[in-house]
């Protein structure tokens, strides 16, 4: 799934990327088989406001469906905006970043400004703003997030790009005659990596939690059951005036082990570009 | 302290570095002493262990090196003090001045408050003499207007100046050994000779000079003994103007002979990598006059002519 | 008289301080030529501008003004496809060797890479007879650009543009930062290999024995321009 995971060396990093890792995976697992796992089907109802038991492990919600089942099934909505939204950034934060720092020049004050352009725009209010014209579906909320995240990592590719683009080996590789899409894809973008991929499991955490924030506002398509969308079902319809902790905390704590597990593993990638640059 | 005992005093010393793969010995059992107000340089090629010894003289190897011998400064051990005691003979005994004065400087700071800093810390000189202090050691260090020279930041300072002020710091602290580890790599002719000039500043008060450099006029010109290391071993040691006129080890005859005044010819092949040491005498591969008990036997270090060398020859 | 290979006519450049916005110009009506065959050694202290121009030469940097022609033809005003043809002839042997490779890759990928370029053939001998050459062995391909010595870096820089088949070679400071032995044996290997290909080169560097040893003649780059220093006789 990510480069460079077979040169995972756990004395050095000790053992938390691999729990990372192993959560993440079960994340993904239940997230692509949410029908062999959740206990009941999706659309099964019981009676409302039931208090946890062997049958319902974490009760029923006020309109009588499991909450472990929407919890599984909101596994692959949370996961899917946060890869996907992440993806997109990272694809035109790459792109615009390593172009703007290869070319310089008319090019580098264009996408610059675009990117300023983007920096300065505030993500939350602009996506309720948007969701006030469109009804945000998954896709169009994944698109939004995804536009809205590029720019620093533009910024960060570009320093980075402007920094190796005058070292020895880009220079001769120049000199060499290498057209400059070569330059780009074979001697640029697998140094710049270690930059990247923490960018890339930063922004699909932020992803995560925008998603849920929206959600929690209402903003969000209301048939798509996410985290942030049990939490806010549960803060609307009774889950927390009735005290229903087991409503509320395990989809809290769902995006809260993700985004750790996300965030982490991108840390590691961190602490080893640092060791590269001190050697 | 007792009056016969030596300066710097280097015994045995063999430094090996523990990596999970393999063991690299950067120096074996290298021997050699200073005395005080002299000159030693320390000659070889990179990767040879001439730094290696610096940083062992300081004790700031990195953690997976594993040293064996002594290093005695002043007649005391070095590797039997504590750190803390360790930290007070950096710096004020012991001065480092390392390569390129540009990145040895910070940035953000002037130069004024560089030089204060270590003499804050170290507390040379008492409170109200320290600004008078500071404006003289600059003086000393070769700035005609140390008030104006304080006041700049090193990115207003050119090479030279730079080169100055790092002499300026180092010097504060009134170390009476001071280490200049390579400090004419990669400089054009114009900055060698400031070098050149602080280094001389160096030695001039009684001082000593430990000089490590590939730069072999720079060292024809300061030392006064010299030390020629090849693979991590001492290959021939003497007073400076008998080795560099008369060498007596094919090794650094050969560096001689390279040099632009001899007609650059070169030795050839390369040195072997520390991984993978021949058996016999590290040179041999190399050697113009190598027979077969070099590909054999290791060298042992032999006295001739009042000089140390390591040559199956002599 | 042998013909002229290359003439950087009026050649001005200036760089502007990012921070405070102040010009400085780097060369000033600076003029040369060099003919085919000859070594010509460009001397100067650091900050005179020496590699500025050899990039300009080498066309990695655009001139603010003044002409480049290159075997008759004005570098400056043709299309970017010629220029890109033309550039081929003219290669460029860096300072600090070890960074002119890719720093995450092995080496034969590095130099393997340069067989996708239209035009570059190994020889029968394969890589074993390009690395004879500059006296290095294949099992140096093997390794990272971090593994290997700055004189062994250096000599595969060189193997690596003579496989591109240049007219001329800009040496940038070559044996700066090297050793003193090894000085002497790249340099050896560069007058052996301009022996042999009949090479015309231009050596930058500002160790005036390095020059003396390597050149045909010396100009010295002063205030942005060049003066003959000396000239073999």
């Amino acid at each position: 799934m990510i480069p460079g995971l077979s040169n995972l060396n756990f004395r050095r990093h000790g053992y938390v990327p691999l729990l990372c890792i192993i959560v993440l995976t079960l994340l993904l697992i239940i997230a692509l088989f949410p029908e062999q796992i959740a206990p009941y089907a999706q659309n099964k109802r019981f009676l409302p406001y039931m208090d946890p038991d062997n049958a319902h492990l974490l009760g029923t919600d006020d309109m009588g469906y499991d909450i472990l089942t929407l919890l599984v099934y909101a596994t692959r909505i949370s996961l899917t905006i946060g890869f996907f939204a992440g993806g997109l950034s990272l694809l035109i934060g790459t792109a615009t970043g390593i172009l703007s720092g290869y070319l310089r020049g008319w090019v580098d004050d264009m996408i610059m400004g675009i990117t300023d352009i983007t920096l300065i725009i505030p993500k939350i209010p602009a996506i309720i703003l948007i969701a006030a014209y469109v009804r945000p579906g998954i896709w169009i909320l994944i698109l939004v997030l995804g536009l809205l995240s590029w720019e620093t990592t533009a910024r960060v590719v570009r320093a980075k790009t402007m920094q190796i683009s005058n070292a020895g080996f880009i220079m001769s590789a120049r000199c060499l005659g290498f057209p400059s899409r070569s330059i780009i894809i074979q001697e640029i973008i697998p140094v710049i990596y270690p930059v990247i991929l923490p960018k890339f499991m930063l922004t699909i955490a932020g992803a995560m939690i925008s998603e849920a924030s929206l959600s929690f506002l209402g903003l969000s398509d209301p048939m798509m059951e996410s985290w942030g969308k049990m939490i806010s079902d549960a803060f609307t319809h009774g889950g927390f005036i009735r005290e229903m902790w087991w409503w509320f905390l395990p989809p809290t704590l769902c995006i809260c082990i993700s985004v750790l597990a996300v965030t982490r593993l991108g840390m590691m990638y961190e602490t080893d570009e640092q060791e590269i640059v001190s050697e | 302290m007792k009056a016969t005992s030596p300066f710097l005093e280097i015994t045995d010393l063999s430094i090996t570095f523990c990596t999970p793969g393999q063991d690299i010995p950067a120096v074996s059992k290298c021997s050699f002493t200073v005395k005080k107000g002299t000159c030693m340089a320390i000659i070889g090629e990179s990767g040879c262990g001439k730094s290696v010894i610096a940083h062992a003289i300081l004790r700031i190897l990195p953690k997976n090196s594993l040293v064996c011998g002594t290093i005695r400064f002043r007649g005391c051990d070095l590797y039997q003090l504590e750190i803390s005691d360790m930290e007070k003979i950096r710096g004020s005994d012991i001065g480092i001045m390392f390569q390129s004065p540009d990145r040895a400087l910070n940035p953000i700071y002037k130069i004024y408050r560089q030089v204060k800093e270590p003499v804050t810390v170290h507390q040379t000189v008492s409170w109200e003499k320290q600004h008078n202090h500071i404006l003289s050691m600059l003086k000393k260090s070769g700035f005609f207007d140390p008030e104006k020279a304080a006041s700049l930041y090193p990115c207003q300072c050119s090479g030279g100046m730079n080169q100055r002020a790092v002499t300026a710091i180092v010097l504060s602290l009134k170390p009476e050994l001071v280490i200049a580890d390579e400090p004419t790599k990669g400089l054009d002719t114009a900055r060698i000779s400031d070098v050149q000039d602080s280094l001389m500043e160096v030695i001039h008060e009684d001082r000593t000079l430990l000089l490590i450099t590939h730069d072999i006029r720079l060292a024809r010109t300061i030392a006064t003994d010299i030390v020629v290391m090849y693979a991590g071993e001492i290959v021939e040691s003497g007073l400076a103007d008998d080795v560099l006129s008369d060498p007596l080890h094919p090794y650094t005859k050969g560096l001689i002979q390279s040099l632009p005044e001899n007609g650059f010819i070169p030795i050839p092949g390369y040195a072997p990598p520390l991984t993978d040491l021949p058996k016999g005498c590290r040179f041999a591969q190399r050697c113009p006059y190598a027979s077969d008990i070099c590909h054999i036997k290791p060298a042992q270090p032999g006295i001739l002519k009042g000089r140390v060398i390591r040559c199956h020859q002599y | 008289m042998s013909s002229v290979l290359i003439e950087g006519k009026n050649i001005y450049k200036e760089y502007r301080s990012g921070l405070t916005g102040l010009k400085h110009t780097i060369l000033n009506n600076c003029s040369i030529i060099v003919y085919t065959g000859e070594t010509v050694g460009i001397c100067g202290p650091s900050g005179s501008g020496k590699t500025t121009l050899g990039r300009i030469l080498a066309c990695l940097e655009e001139p603010d003004s003044g002409e480049i022609w290159f075997q008759g033809v004005n570098l400056t005003l043709t299309s970017q496809r010629i220029k890109n043809e033309i550039r081929k002839k003219i290669q460029v042997l860096f300072q600090d060797p070890g960074g002119t490779f890719n720093p995450v890759r092995k080496l034969e990928v590095t130099m393997n890479r340069l067989l996708q370029l239209p035009g570059v053939t190994l020889p029968k001998g394969g890589w074993e007879e390009v690395l004879h050459d500059v006296g290095l062995q294949t099992e140096i391909l093997a390794r990272y650009p971090h593994e290997i010595s700055g004189g062994q870096a250096q000599r595969l820089a060189l193997a690596r543009i003579l496989l591109v088949k240049p007219e001329l070679i800009i040496l940038d400071e070559p044996t700066s930062g090297l050793d003193i032995s090894v000085q002497a044996q790249i340099l050896r290997l560069l007058k052996d290999i301009k022996k042999r290909d009949l090479m015309t080169y231009i050596i930058i560097s500002h160790d005036k024995d390095v020059l003396s040893f390597m050149s045909d003649r010396i100009l010295n780059l002063e205030n942005g321009t060049l003066k003959l220093a000396s000239q073999a006789v």
